[in-house]
């Protein structure tokens, strides 16, 4: 691949990827500086490594996986977004725009959540991964994604009683 | 909760703008690094913030800060310019890009003994690294920086003159870094601050035990020790104190940041230990390498023996396995060039996360988290 091939590839991973991986990055960082960051060295390494896919669907993967893991190697760094409330990024981004003030508390309450639970819970019930999906991405045993799906569950019960039905496991 | 009850229009308001999109791929064309300060310069900075609020300790330290801080500041302003031009130019995704190949094991390390010795006993090279505009000037003899491709260009062989100007480069380079992260580093609070109700000598102590369990009795010594109070929550109060913790280093006389060093981490609440470990691109460059295939299939035969050692050494079992994984160093060395697992346990709500050496078939490091 020449690099103007390798160009229109990294155009084109980025039109189609971008928005789902910054949504996700998003809710684990707070930080729209912070998942910029995250997404360009996302993007670096699809350019540098070149990785081979079998599929759309194993691309996809890999870049969940790969920005996930920078997120988790950001976070570990710098421990400091953990605690800034919905509120205070309001006031850049208008994210809970149109939402009334149901679902605006239950975005708060995912939010809210440990960065660990928040990042399966996006995966399974966002981008519709299944656990043994989700235990690839994440190299963690689908022991520990049911585990933390679990505590995700018992935790936005516990914290809001928001969603109608409660908690139904699966 | 199913997945048909989860609404996903909460999230539909997080969405990226062009301008982010068009920015993002104009960077990764290019190969920029992203928040080029903060990945780039955090190691420099947080090294001169070092230096800054402790001051140098120890003999070789200070010869150190002496013998090659005065050859940095001897630079003409010239010189100084041309490094200062080579960072703004420098697109290297890791360390090893800004080369025209990687170092081979022998070389790293015979650039950390070499390291040694320029830094603790002025062993300095005889001449320059060779600077030309094009790769068709280059010999392919000697270490040379093309201007074309801002690479330094390496020759096939090096010979300690070739690696002493390999390392006279990177150290000027680092210095001339250091100085522009010096200018932020002076008006940004800094979370390192001075000892405050314990010494440098009492936390050696403490750390020292933590040390010897993971490496045995006499590790690192007659090594320098180097001690760091880090405090985030001094700059921002909001972060709480479960951040709050001390560094405890055992250096090598002269070492560089590509010597094998140790730390033991000491957390500020509780004075429990963080975590143990041996790093360094000098210890990673001694050990054996395999191939992916062997490294994976080593994930499953090697776990009873991690876990065997923890048990043995912490006391801790039966725990959730919580990530598995071959582990590729920072800089990269590719395919077929495994030397580490990785694995992340829970213990009954004490995540520890490991480091396991494929050759030796011993802990690096080990690092506990309590949720």
């Amino acid at each position: 691949m020449n690099q103007e091939e390798r160009n229109a590839s990294l155009e084109r991973v980025i039109e189609n990827y971008s928005n789902m991986l910054y949504k996700i990055c998003f809710l684990m960082l707070k930080s729209e500086q912070d998942t910029k960051d995250v997404l360009q060295e996302t993007f670096l390494a699809y350019m540098t490594k070149r990785p081979h896919f079998h599929s759309e669907e194993h691309k996809k993967a890999w870049l969940i996986k790969v920005s996930q893991n920078k997120c988790r190697e950001f976070l570990r760094f710098h421990k400091m977004h953990a605690g800034i409330p919905l509120d205070e990024v309001e006031e850049s981004i208008k994210i809970t725009k149109g939402l009334d003030m149901e679902d605006k508390e239950k975005l708060e309450l995912i939010w809210n959540l440990n960065v660990k639970l928040k990042g399966v819970v996006i995966l399974y019930y966002v981008e519709g991964y299944s656990v043994k999906e989700i235990s690839a991405i994440l190299n963690i045993s689908e022991c520990a994604v049911k585990k933390r799906l679990q505590r995700a569950r018992e935790t936005l019960s516990t914290l809001g009683k928001a969603y109608d039905g409660g908690v139904a496991y699966e | 909760m199913n997945k048909s009850d989860f609404n996903k229009e909460l999230f539909s308001n997080i969405e990226i703008s062009n301008r982010m999109k068009k920015e993002l791929y104009e960077n990764c064309k290019r190969g920029k690094r992203a928040g080029d300060f903060r990945f780039r310069y955090a190691g420099a900075l947080t090294a001169l913030i070092g230096v800054i609020v402790f001051g140098c300790t120890g003999a070789a330290s200070y010869a150190y800060y002496q013998s090659v801080q005065m050859r940095m500041e001897a630079m003409p302003e010239t010189e100084i310019h041309e490094y200062a031009l080579d960072l703004q130019n420098d697109t290297g995704v890791t360390i090893d890009e800004a080369y025209s190949r990687k170092l081979s094991d022998e070389e790293a390390l015979k650039v950390a003994e070499l390291e040694r010795k320029y830094n603790a006993e002025g062993k300095y090279p005889e001449g320059d690294v060779a600077r030309v505009a094009t790769l068709a000037e280059w010999d392919g003899k000697s270490v040379c920086y093309v201007e074309e491709d801002h690479k330094l260009h390496l020759p096939d062989n090096m010979t300690d003159e070739d690696l002493l100007e390999f390392i006279d480069y990177s150290t000027k380079k680092d210095y001339v870094m250091e100085q522009k992260a010096k200018e932020v580093a002076d008006n940004t609070p800094s979370p390192y601050v001075p000892l405050e109700g314990t010494s440098e000598a009492d936390l050696v102590k403490a750390a020292r035990p933590a040390l010897e369990k993971l490496f045995g009795k006499d590790v690192a010594s007659g090594w320098n020790t180097r001690v760091e109070a880090f405090k985030p929550s001094a700059t921002d109060p909001s972060l709480g104190t479960s951040h709050d913790m001390y560094f405890i280093y055992w250096e090598q006389v002269g070492g560089s940041s590509n010597s094998t060093d140790y730390i033991v981490v000491i957390n500020m609440d509780d004075s429990s230990i963080g975590a143990v470990a041996v790093r360094g691109r000098e210890h990673f460059a001694s050990l054996d390498s395999f191939s992916d295939a062997e490294a994976e299939s080593r994930l499953k035969t090697d776990l009873p023996k991690v876990l065997a050692e923890i048990e043995r050494l912490y006391g801790y079992k039966n725990p959730v396995i919580e990530i598995e994984e071959v582990y590729y160093d920072y800089t990269d060395y590719g395919e077929n060039d495994a030397r580490q697992l990785r694995y992340v346990f829970n213990f009954n709500g004490t995540t520890v996360d490991v480091m396991w050496d494929l050759g030796t078939e011993k802990l690096a490091s080990v690092e506990f988290f309590d949720e």
